[in-house]
């Protein structure tokens, strides 16, 4: 039974690998972690380093090789996609290809709704609300997709992400592909809603200075391992492995 | 005037009839890297793509002129422009993807791109450059083919083809941006080590102020088709006199690790063609006459020039 002690999640121990036989290869190993209510874990890594596949196991998009995943201590393991998507939200690099750019954002939104919650009554006013909380006009989300800037496209799937209240939002490198000033809007925006509603997230990124400004704890990964864990404190100004300090001296500071 | 590699003077670019960059005047000196800053879409790829002259791409200078090594490259023939293409100046875009053949080796695309030079391709010398950028396992690197290397190693390939053709000046669009920490502070380090052997000149476009500090020595910033801040990098980063400029210095993650500061809204699109400052509807200083004082680059400080200097705080 799940009790109220148990993280909000916990990843044991999971593996992932691609390929079978001797053309295995092992993406992800032995990789551990847990998230209480209210935390933001910053997940650092290259290119390459799993840390999108992580994201994808934890979110059942992909199924595990090995390993136990928990959500409030209740293993959920191997579940479909669709019964978890109440717990998790994804957000994607590339939001503007992850909206129907058929349709408006408000009824991506409604769709999204309809999905997880059934039929809501106050359906536009959840979505005003929440695409107002993310800094926005509420008309836009009468837009398309392609009328809005890479930062509101972003901005809007997070509103959508959050209309039906999951418990948790995984970010995958959701700043990437925007410019400074439209990604620190999008970090105000969060941080604000984590002031708020204490929401849980786990933001996947490269770049270890972003995440040192609203994480509670890092994790770097390196060829599908977390080597090292901690508040940003400890990462940035003591780092234990020599992956981290190489990282750390890469960043590149306005000097 | 012959002493500059590369003269920008007053340049005016239109798509069609809609101008994207209006009266941006720069100089580029030999062994200088200039990096020009700037939001999505106010017209720092223009600006290279204006210098290289793709007509295809849909650029028309309608104004001012650019001066490479003394001579007038403004409005080249397709067979003059192609001569100096590569030769004299070298272009790596944003995603390399796109201008290597992903299924053919290295090899034969760099002596395809040599011989269309009229230049002799010649393996060992291409060799010597990936030893001298310290490229990993750069004997065998000729055989690869694209799709087999990381998007940062065919960065630094096409880098390298650049540096085989010998061009004075590079013009780097985005060089870095799609590469993660680690490979991007490589390539910056190598470009950096070319500009002092070789004495390159480098046109170094980039959204990334981080990026820019490291490598430039001078910095122009520029928003909504204008350049509203231009100087040495030193006098700009410590003492930015443009509100956009800081701005965009207190959008950026520091070392004190507290949450950058975003600028609301984006910039006008038809920005390049408005009378009064562009920057009036999200400039927190803008007053009544900013809406109507014609749009000018004026010096603050020797060697420093800004458009604007509303709420410095000295």
């Amino acid at each position: 039974m799940a009790t109220c002690e148990a993280p909000l999640l916990e990843v044991r121990n999971i593996a992932k690998s691609y390929g079978k036989g001797k053309k295995a290869k092992e993406v992800l190993k032995d990789v551990s972690l847990t998230l209480n209510e209210g935390e933001v874990l910053g997940i650092i890594g290259e290119s390459g380093c799993g840390k999108s596949v992580l994201l994808n196991l934890i979110s059942c998009l992909e199924p595990l090789s090995s390993g136990r995943l928990l959500f409030k201590g209740e293993d959920y393991t191997g579940r479909k996609p669709a019964s978890v998507c109440r717990w998790f939200q994804v957000i994607f690099q590339d939001s503007e290809a992850a909206f129907d750019p058929k349709i408006t954002v408000r009824e991506s939104m409604r769709e999204n709704l309809r999905l997880l919650s059934g039929n809501v009554a106050d359906a536009d006013r959840r979505i005003e609300e929440m695409v107002s909380l993310m800094g926005l006009d509420p008309k836009l989300a009468d837009r398309y997709p392609r009328q809005l800037s890479g930062g509101q496209v972003q901005r809007m799937s997070i509103a959508r992400g959050l209309v039906t209240e999951p418990n948790m939002l995984l970010c995958d490198e959701i700043t990437s592909a925007l410019d400074v000033s439209a990604q620190a809007m999008i970090l105000q925006y969060l941080y604000q809603l984590r002031k708020q509603r204490g929401l849980t997230m786990i933001f996947v990124s490269h770049d270890l200075a972003l995440c040192s400004t609203f994480c509670d704890r890092i994790a770097i990964m390196n060829e599908g391992r977390i080597i090292e864990n901690g508040t940003p404190h400890q990462i940035m100004d003591e780092p234990q492995q020599e992956y981290t300090k190489l990282l750390l001296d890469a960043v590149l500071y306005v000097r | 005037m012959a002493n500059n590699m590369l003269e920008i003077n007053n340049l005016t670019v239109t798509y069609g009839d809609f101008k994207i960059i209006t009266e941006v005047s720069f100089a580029v000196k030999p062994g200088e890297i200039v990096c020009i800053a700037g939001e999505s879409g106010c017209g720092k790829s223009t600006l290279i793509k204006a210098v290289l002259g793709i007509k295809q791409l849909g650029t028309f200078i309608t104004e001012g002129s650019i001066i490479l090594e003394g001579r007038d490259i403004t409005h080249l023939g397709a067979e003059e422009r192609r001569q100096i293409l590569g030769t004299h100046i070298g272009y790596v875009p944003q995603n390399t993807r796109g201008s290597f053949n992903n299924i053919r080796s290295y090899e034969v695309q760099y002596q395809e791109a040599m011989r269309s030079h009229g230049l002799k391709f010649n393996r060992d010398e291409a060799i010597k450059i990936f030893n001298r950028l310290n490229f990993p396992d750069s004997d065998r690197l000729l055989w690869y083919q694209p799709w087999e290397m990381s998007g940062g190693m065919n960065q630094r390939m096409a880098i390298a083809l650049a540096v085989l053709l010998g061009p004075k000046l590079m013009l780097c669009d985005e060089a870095t941006s799609v590469l993660d920490v680690t490979s991007q502070k490589e390539v910056i380090e190598e470009l950096s080590k070319l500009r002092k052997e070789l004495g390159w000149s480098i046109l170094f476009i980039t959204h990334n102020l981080g990026v820019a500090s490291h490598i430039a020595d001078k910095l122009g910033v520029m928003y909504a088709g204008r350049m509203v801040e231009y100087g040495d990098i030193r006098k700009v980063l410590d003492d930015p006199i443009h509100p956009y400029t800081r701005k965009l210095l207190a959008a950026i993650p520091g070392k004190d690790r507290k949450l950058p500061v975003g600028l609301e809204g984006r910039p006008p699109l038809d920005g390049a063609e408005w009378t009064g400052c562009n920057f009036v509807p999200r400039c927190e200083y803008c007053t009544e006459s900013c809406k109507t004082r014609p749009y000018r680059l004026e010096e603050i400080a020797e060697g420093h020039f800004a458009s604007c200097s509303e709420g410095r705080t000295v």
